[in-house]
């Protein structure tokens, strides 16, 4: 499980993260929403032991400030809204490089982890030569093998994206947020990032939405994404229905008001 | 039954054993035990040309037959000439390469050189402030530290200029390639200009010795310099298998290695020590040889790829094999006069550096 206590980051003298106490489960998709620059990453960021914060973070009951870089690692496995990589590493190599923490060998792993994201014999490419997308897709890999048990030691493996699915097609969209979505069916945590919120109200269990550094609302998606909470928060109207064969609600922007 | 548990064990392993696409380990192992051949071979070579016409026959019977009175010049020019600048040339070269490699991945930019931007001539300073001041104002510390003077003092200036480098060029975790060329360039302008006001201090005979030291040349190759500044190399090397994965992760970036569980802060500071002592005892014996540690890594990444745990020691190999090869070079291209190497690598390492900055035109602009 993963709790905050009164959770505070400042960036330089802006407080961008103020006074979150929240918990998210294992076996459960937690979304954070929001409009930009509502703390949305810096909350992932503090709670994957990047930056320092005031208050109080866990994971699996160990305070993340205190905790060294290799017990994070066990844990929990984060995947950035941008990545780069410097030099001409093979996708293999990039993938590999998910283990390091475990020190194992990884033997077939790399390339199950490709498999899951659709890039099944992508391994012998260089990470420089592929699309956004597929570059996306291989980090998410690498992000993969690092928790590649959901469930170890009888404790949950946790999965920090931040917004995983931005330069992905639908179909791209829809299998990586199914590989998220098993992972935590699986017994393992999963909190992400998503500005989609028609993915969000899809995939999520739970969702965070913040609104200017605090959250505005925790709940279940039929809590949460309500046409007047919605408003409040991105400042447009937009319109929650339900489809009547689908049980999940979407959103519909209704306009845009500038 | 041994045979078939053996048979049966087999296809497992064979399977791991052949490498799967873009895995370059097989390729880099290869690699490394032909270099290590190529250097073996370099070496025998080197021991072999000079001013001196001594041949392979001579040399051997010169090393067979210790008392054999004829064999006595070239004994003295095989012990105390051409082995200990095999020996120095093989430590250089592989420090030089070794840094560069290591500021590459630290930097996360392919144009990192401890001579370019100005690490080498951090370490210049605190040599020449040793060899002017050493005798006069500093000399507790060239009591206290003897040999090790020279290699502490310089490995103290390469510190202070990487320290500095990564300071200005490293924010929120980025290091921007264009600020640490440029801040290198100013600090590298600073650092002359320091060596500059203590050679305006410097007597007649530390001049001679200043001129032809920082041109960079292995001919002052005795063995007490070799040891001690040798020492130094051989000690920092040895941290270098510990930082290797740290170091491939910090392609990622920062915030990725330390979530892959890298103590990012720790490596870097390791990894800034490991250079300027590598680079500062190698200046110190050598002076300032330029360009070993951007051509050799690149090269290397050509054919094996960037992964440390084999650049780093493929580097050392083909740097000392480089650094053998220019030395030969410089040894015999004005024989008996002497070149001085590091305009040999300059010649060399200059035109490759410009390849470099053409090809890789479009990183300068993150």
């Amino acid at each position: 499980m993963i709790t905050t206590r009164g959770l505070s980051v400042k960036l330089g003298t802006k407080q961008v993260v103020g006074d979150i106490t929240l918990e998210a489960d294992a076996g459960a998709l937690t979304a954070v929403i929001g409009p930009n620059g509502s703390g949305k990453t810096s909350l992932l960021r503090a709670l994957a032991g990047e930056i320092p914060y005031t208050g109080s973070a866990t994971i699996n009951n160990d305070e993340v400030s205190v905790t060294p870089a290799w017990k994070l690692a066990m844990n929990r496995a984060v995947l950035p809204q941008f990545s780069t990589v410097m030099f001409p590493f093979t996708v293999r190599e990039v993938v590999s490089m998910g283990g390091l923490a475990s020190k194992k060998d990884l033997n077939d792993v790399p390339e199950q982890a490709l498999t899951k994201v659709g890039l099944s014999g992508f391994g012998g490419r260089k990470y420089e030569e592929l699309s956004g997308g597929e570059q996306q897709r291989v980090q998410f890999a690498r992000v993969l093998v690092q928790v590649w048990k959901p469930v170890k030691d009888k404790k949950p493996s946790w999965l920090f994206l931040d917004e995983p699915i931005s330069s992905l097609d639908i179909q791209h969209q829809l299998a990586i947020m199914n590989v998220a979505r098993d992972f935590s069916r699986n017994g393992g945590g999963v909190i992400s990032i998503l500005h989609d919120l028609n993915i969000a109200a899809m995939f999520a269990d739970k969702i965070i939405l913040m609104l200017e550094g605090t959250a505005l609302r925790i709940g279940k998606p039929a809590e949460v994404l309500k046409d007047s909470i919605l408003k409040q928060a991105f400042n447009c109207d937009l319109k929650v229905g339900k489809a009547p064969s689908n049980p999940k609600q979407f959103i519909l922007p209704q306009s845009v008001d500038l | 039954m041994t045979e078939f548990s053996e048979s049966t064990a087999r296809p497992a392993t064979g399977a791991r054993n052949a490498p799967l696409p873009g895995d370059r380990r097989a390729i880099a192992r290869l690699t490394i035990a032909f270099l290590l051949v190529f250097y073996l071979v370099i070496a025998v070579i080197s021991l072999n040309i000079g001013a001196a016409q001594i041949s392979l026959s001579d040399a051997l019977s010169a090393f067979t037959s210790p008392n054999d009175t004829s064999g006595a010049r070239d004994r003295i020019i095989l012990f105390d000439i051409r082995l200990p600048r095999l020996f120095l040339g093989t430590l250089i070269g592989a420090a030089l390469a070794v840094s560069g490699a290591i500021l590459q991945s630290l930097f996360r930019n392919p144009l990192a050189d401890p001579g370019l931007i100005g690490i080498s001539a951090g370490a210049s300073f605190g040599a020449v402030l040793m060899i002017v001041l050493g005798g006069a104002s500093l000399s507790f510390i060239s009591i206290t530290l003897g040999l090790f003077a020279l290699p502490v003092m310089s490995f103290l200036g390469a510190l202070i200029v990487t320290f500095l480098l990564y300071r200005i060029s490293t924010r929120n975790g980025r290091t921007s390639i264009v600020t640490m060329l440029l801040a290198g360039i100013a600090l590298q302008a600073f650092a002359f200009a320091l060596t500059g006001v203590l050679i305006f201090l410097a007597d007649d005979q530390q001049l001679r010795d200043l001129t032809f030291w920082s041109l960079g040349s292995l001919a002052g190759a005795t063995w007490p310099k070799i040891f001690a500044s040798g020492s130094i190399i051989v000690l920092s090397m040895a941290t270098l298998p510990f930082l290797a994965t740290g170091l491939n992760a910090m392609a990622l970036g920062e915030a990725t290695a330390f979530h892959l569980g890298i103590p990012v802060q720790k490596l870097k500071n390791a990894a800034i020590t490991v250079t300027a002592a590598a680079t500062g005892a190698a200046v110190a014996v050598s002076g300032g040889i330029g360009f070993v540690g951007i051509v050799v890594p690149h090269l290397l990444r050509l054919l094996i790829g960037p992964d440390n745990r084999y650049l780093i020691p493929a580097s050392a190999i083909l740097g000392a094999c480089l650094m053998i090869f220019a030395d030969m070079i410089a040894r015999t291209i004005v024989a008996p006069a002497e070149m001085p190497i590091g305009i040999i690598t300059a010649l060399a390492g200059a035109p490759f550096f410009i390849w470099l900055l053409v090809r890789k035109r479009g990183i300068l602009e993150t």
